[in-house]
């Protein structure tokens, strides 16, 4: 493709027309001669020379001269390559960023549409609007921003990222309709390339509001996504089934290569698979090549060479296989097989998981996540203990009643609940009951949503003695009330019990398709204990969620609602419930944008007056700068030439370091200059004492004073002299320049904003200490009392991110930093201090929070007055826990400043020791 | 700033003592050759001893001669009624001269030559003094004054000044200096010098480029009080008629000289200075 070359300011190229009178001029003067003093000069008087030659300057100088000027009048009418067509119309520009989970495919492209288009606005001195069509996490509009300048809507473009779930075009017209315009509105949709939903009712909005322009990718570029496969529709590891299938728009050319891998633990590269894809053909099933015992690795598929949400596939613990073990009759009997309630189980978890069959001894020793155990007559105490303790390390024993059991109920051992002896026979020719059918499961039951046929009846079952928790470990019941299935926790492991049996002998449920997902959803359940029972199962929890821009895990922030499980599997995602990892206990559900996905299709038939472009592989240069670089290059090289000329760079040796330092001077580009307030220039030349204003004058007056107090007396005694005493609003002032704040709390406290709270977060967080005081004395050894202040401080901190914090211990660094104290009185003394011990992390071990309560401050000021005081009695007790009081303060500040410094003081002797050895 | 000016100072100092040590080394160098017999042997042209007479100075009595017999007796050079030597060097600006192509300054190179014959005359006992000064010595302090006066005088002379000073009877001139004065003013210097001084040498030092106009491009020549200026477009093409113009100038001036009778000889700044004062050395033993 040929480049083009455009001019945005050609009227100075009119400059050139001036270079031959420059020509002129320039060959007329000759260059300055070099001056020499001579004390021969007298013997040069009348001598003529014969030739004359560089009285003028040499052509190709001249040429070179000519040239810098040509190129510095070219840089002026600013060339730029590759101009991109102008923008439609007059009036603001609206730019529509495509940031919905496609949009993260072809971002850069995105992005460097618009800033091109920015630019060009910015040239034109346009007006723009920045709109996205997503809404960002945790919000459910799409963001919109504008009028504004260049600068800023550069600043937001750069700021913008794609999300992971579809855009939402009914709430986007909504938005657009908002705008209430005077003047037309010249829109460019910097598109994906997908119209996610019926896109038309938006073009025509947007066209009323003025011109509108799509910029799409090329058809290769267009968005991919990864689906389950079309053969099974679900996910799974079995062997020669597809594992996941990828869709492209039908408009991508013939035979259209992707590729897609499959990723394990840590992220290693488990396979790699490439299809090719014809429009035709624009959904394909891909199978992976991945040896059995890493199938169950594979945590999520991704498509190489493609971004966002879209391009990863993530695997839950539902598609991976567990080892299960059935235990089998220790006598090794034939028998029939539909009779085998090993039969039946193997026809339910074959396809879900790796089965073996085997003792108990042997399948404990086993590799084996969950162990099924039929209807069993007695075992041998050796094989109940072995399987005891395997429940009780972690395992997840499945057990089934049956008519062995109801003979030998043992004591309830390795049994959920205390069972009664000899089954319920609801059908019998005894009985007047009629066959009992499953009631829907309650949502604290892991089995919550899933359907249960109608056509189900339970026969006999076996039934728990009623017990005060029998409420609690129940997981399924008959109609009638009567628990069919129920677990409890025994240690780290689980105990399952389903009160009927695994053959067809009392129920249908073994052969019906419930029982199939019963069995795989406990199954799941074994990937490790749960704990609980209770749990409630409506609702799924986020873990970690994908990250729209790269296609990564991130944790998932408070904003990300829990899923409802009802309608997980059919839902799509959305800004509320982004695509990720969810779940409850051990239970994960893996959100998968790919699922529940519409057929992709491209924007097309658009409308009369809708433009459409491509974003271009080649980008709009401004070559004025290059041109600039140019003619200073050429300046310099004229410059060396005329001092070479005249003879002088023979004297122009590299030790002159002014000539060196010149052109570096001249090549470095210019630092920015960094302007800060006088403010924080101050704080940050000396030390400050900082407290917290409260509000409360007279507090404020008094903290003033002690702190002055302190400041002083650290400035006689210490090394430390600090420079005077702050009061501080954390909603406006800098904190970050203190190393330690006092924070009096009083019960009036002001409330704090957010702002606030952002920023003593971020000092928090960032290596302050704060020093809270609640002068009541209400920070106790065991707790904190119920004071005013304390529920003040409560008030306060709510919001704050603060490390569990404990009593201070005796050997605390706090009581040696600088005095050896014992306790710390203040105007008070029965306060305990609470803070943050055992800090592993890089803070030098300075807690981040000190609590305490014995009004030190008072005392402080007080100690600086006590020398005043007149009853001799009062004054000496006073100076003595004033000045307990002051060398508190001082410890306070050393602590805060040296860390655990003293507490590594206390090895220096061991040190010592061993460096003489 | 101030250790700018610290570190020139030193270089100063540096010049002047750098210079005597040079000018030392070189004296040495003369004396090896000629004026060492003349201490050992007892020519009676030479020593001589004379009976003490009241008109006699107290101090030139030689102690031991008188031990030996009845009179006493005082040691008698001949040679010290002989000449006093003075010394000028040109002070004006043009004498700080030095193209890249040289160790010295044409400055330096005459205070070296000056002094290295000042230390060879000291070292003969003969009596030396500054042009300008009738206080004469024998001693290195009066080759320090003299390396002192040549290193920092004010006076921006071309020629020696006939004016104001005016030499004891008999006294040699040793002057050094380009001469590129007119070749008029030199002369008429000259008589009026011819009328004070019983002989002189006239050394003449110029920088190499002075000589041979070695530059390039196009330059603007200035004399040293701005007083006269040339610009020279193409120096290539007159360098060989100045080369010829120098010559001619130093040709005359030598001739100058030679008909006062007086000993001429011309020093380049990048030539040897050693070899130099070989050249002299028989000039000035002439004179003893």
């Amino acid at each position: 493709m040929l480049s083009t070359l455009a001019f945005l300011n050609p009227v100075f190229l009119a400059a050139l027309a001036l270079l031959p009178v420059l020509w002129y001029l320039m060959r007329v003067m000759p260059p300055a001669p070099r001056k020499i003093a001579f004390a021969a000069t007298r013997f040069l008087h009348g001598l003529v020379p014969e030739k004359n030659v560089p009285s003028k300057t040499p052509w190709w100088i001249l040429l070179l001269r000519l040239l810098i000027i040509a190129l510095i009048i070219t840089a002026l009418a600013r060339p730029v390559l590759n101009p991109a067509e102008g923008l439609q119309g007059r009036g603001a520009v609206r730019l529509i960023m495509d940031n919905s989970w496609a949009g993260a495919q072809n971002w850069d492209k995105q992005q460097r549409a618009a800033q091109e288009l920015l630019a060009q606005a910015d040239r034109q001195n346009r007006e723009i609007y920045i709109y996205t069509t997503t809404a960002p996490l945790g919000e459910e509009k799409p963001r919109t921003y504008g009028p504004m300048v260049h600068n800023e809507a550069l600043a937001i473009v750069k700021g913008l990222s794609p999300v992971s779930w579809p855009a939402n075009y009914e709430v986007l017209l909504n938005v657009v309709k908002d705008k209430k315009t005077d003047n037309s509105l010249d829109t460019i949709w910097l598109s994906h390339g997908l119209a996610e939903q019926p896109i038309s009712p938006l073009i025509s909005e947007l066209q009323r509001q003025g011109s509108l322009t799509f910029i799409v990718p090329t058809p290769e570029n267009l968005p991919q996504v990864i689906r389950p496969p079309l053969s099974t529709g679900a996910v799974s590891m079995e062997l020669n089934d597809a594992a996941i299938s990828i869709e492209v728009p039908s408009t991508i050319p013939q035979n259209f290569a992707t590729s897609v891998k499959a990723l394990g633990e840590n992220g290693i590269t488990l396979d790699v698979q490439t299809v090719e894809l014809t429009p035709s053909k624009a959904r394909q099933d891909v199978s992976f090549d991945i040896p059995d015992h890493l199938k169950n690795t594979v945590e999520s598929y991704k498509l190489m060479n493609r971004k966002g949400a879209g391009a990863v596939f993530l695997l839950d613990a539902g598609s991976k296989k567990r080892n299960i073990g059935i235990v089998s009759s220790e006598e090794n009997v034939e028998t029939a097989p539909l009779v085998d309630a090993g039969y039946y189980l193997k026809r339910a978890l074959e396809p879900h998981a790796n089965l073996s069959l085997g003792t108990v001894k042997e399948l404990t020793e086993g590799d084996n996540s969950m162990i099924i155990l039929p209807d069993v007559a007695a075992m041998s105490s050796a094989s109940l203990n072995a399987l005891e303790n395997w429940v009780k390390n972690g395992g997840v024993l499945l057990r089934f009643s049956g008519p062995k059991m109801a003979e030998s109920i043992n004591s309830g051992h390795l049994l959920p609940v205390q069972l009664r002896a000899g089954e319920r026979a609801l059908s019998g020719s005894l009985s007047w009951d009629e066959p009992q059918k499953i009631s829907p499961f309650p949502n604290t039951s892991p089995f919550f949503n899933i359907d249960i046929p109608s056509d189900i009846i339970i026969k006999q079952q076996l039934l728990a003695d009623p017990a005060q928790d029998l409420e609690g470990k129940i997981w399924a019941t008959l109609e009638d009330g009567t628990p069919l299935i129920t677990a409890s926790a025994l240690e780290r492991g689980m105990i399952v019990l389903i009160h009927t049996s695994a053959t067809p002998d009392w129920s249908n449920l073994p052969i019906s398709g419930l029982y199939v997902n019963l069995l795989k959803r406990l199954s799941h359940l074994s990937s490790s204990a749960i704990g609980q029972t209770n749990t409630n199962y409506e609702n799924l929890d986020p873990f970690l969620i994908i990250d729209g821009k790269t296609g990564g895990l991130i944790p998932a922030p408070a904003t990300v609602k829990p899923l409802p499980v009802k309608n997980a599997q059919k839902k799509l995602p959305d800004s509320l419930h982004p695509p990720g990892i969810y779940g409850k206990g051990a239970q994960s559900f893996a959100f998968n944008i790919g699922v529940n996905l519409p057929p992709l299709k491209t924007i097309k038939n658009l409308p009369v007056g809708v433009g459409l472009d491509y974003y271009e592989s080649d980008y709009e240069i401004d070559l004025m700068p290059y041109l600039l670089y140019a003619a200073l290059l050429l300046f310099l090289v004229d410059w060396v030439v005329v001092l070479a000329i005249s003879g002088l760079l023979s004297g122009l040796n590299l030790k002159r370091p002014a000539s060196i330092a010149l052109v570096a001077l001249i090549l470095l580009p210019a630092n920015n200059a960094y302007a800060q307030s006088e403010d924080d220039l101050r704080y940050a030349k000396g030390f400050h004492l900082a407290y917290i204003r409260t509000g409360d004058q007279a507090l404020d007056q008094k903290t003033y004073k002690g702190l002055e107090a302190l400041a002083e007396a650290l400035k006689t005694r210490t090394s430390v002299e600090p420079e005077g005493v702050i009061a501080l609003n954390p909603a406006t002032d800098p904190l970050t320049f203190f190393p330690i704040i006092y924070w009096a709390v009083s019960p009036t406290q002001d409330s704090i904003d957010s702002k606030s709270f952002e920023n003593i977060q971020s000092y928090l967080n960032h290596g302050g200490t704060i020093f809270f005081d609640l002068r009541d004395q209400s920070t106790r050894k065991d707790n904190l009392a119920n004071s005013p202040a304390a529920k003040a401080l409560r008030k306060l901190t709510a919001s704050l991110n603060i490390p569990p914090l404990e009593p201070i211990k005796d050997d605390h660094v706090l009581g040696r930093a600088f005095y050896l104290l014992s306790d710390f009185p203040g105007r008070l003394k029965d306060g305990t201090l609470w803070l943050q011990q055992d800090i592993t992390n890089n803070r030098d071990g300075v807690s981040p929070v000190i609590i305490g309560s014995n009004d030190w401050a008072a005392a402080w000021a007080a100690a600086a007055r006590t020398p005043n005081s007149r009853s001799r009695v009062t004054r000496s007790i006073l100076t003595r826990q004033n000045e307990l009081a002051i060398r508190f303060g001082v410890n306070l500040v050393m602590y805060s400043l040296t860390g655990n410094y003293k507490t590594d003081q206390v090895h220096i002797p061991h040190i010592l020791k061993r460096l003489g050895q | 700033m101030l250790s700018k000016l610290y570190s020139k100072a030193e270089g100063e100092a540096g010049t002047l003592s750098s210079i005597m040590f040079k000018a030392r080394h070189h004296a040495d160098h003369i004396i090896s050759g000629g004026h060492a017999s003349r201490k050992s042997g007892m020519g009676e042209n030479f020593w001589q001893f004379k009976e003490y007479s009241p008109s006699d100075r107290p101090q030139d009595i030689d102690w031991r001669q008188s031990a030996k017999t009845d009179h006493v007796f005082i040691r008698q050079k001949e040679w010290q009624k002989a000449q006093k030597n003075f010394f000028w060097c040109a002070s004006y600006n043009g004498m700080d001269y030095k193209s890249n192509r040289t160790e010295h300054s044409k400055r330096e190179a005459a205070s070296i030559l000056l002094l290295s014959l000042a230390f060879a005359m000291i070292n003969a006992d003969e009596q030396i003094g500054l042009y300008s000064q009738r206080r004469t010595g024998r001693s290195d302090q009066s080759v320090l004054r003299i390396g002192e006066h040549i290193l920092n005088d004010k006076h921006h002379l071309e020629l020696p000044d006939t004016q104001g000073f005016i030499p004891p009877k008999g006294s040699i001139l040793i002057a050094a200096g380009d001469f590129l004065s007119d070749l008029k003013d030199i002369e008429h210097r000259f008589n009026d010098l011819k009328a004070s001084v019983h002989d002189a040498l006239i050394i003449q030092v110029l920088d190499p480029d002075e000589i041979e106009l070695e530059f390039s491009g196009r330059v603007q020549f200035e004399n040293f009080d701005h007083s006269d200026s040339e610009l020279i477009d193409h120096i290539p093409s007159v360098q060989e008629a100045y080369k010829a113009r120098i010559k001619e100038h130093n040709e005359k001036l030598k001739a100058l000289c030679l008909q006062n009778d007086w000993s001429y000889v011309l020093h380049r700044t990048d030539g040897d200075i050693s070899r130099t004062l070989q050249t002299i050395k028989p000039l000035i033993e002439l004179k003893e």
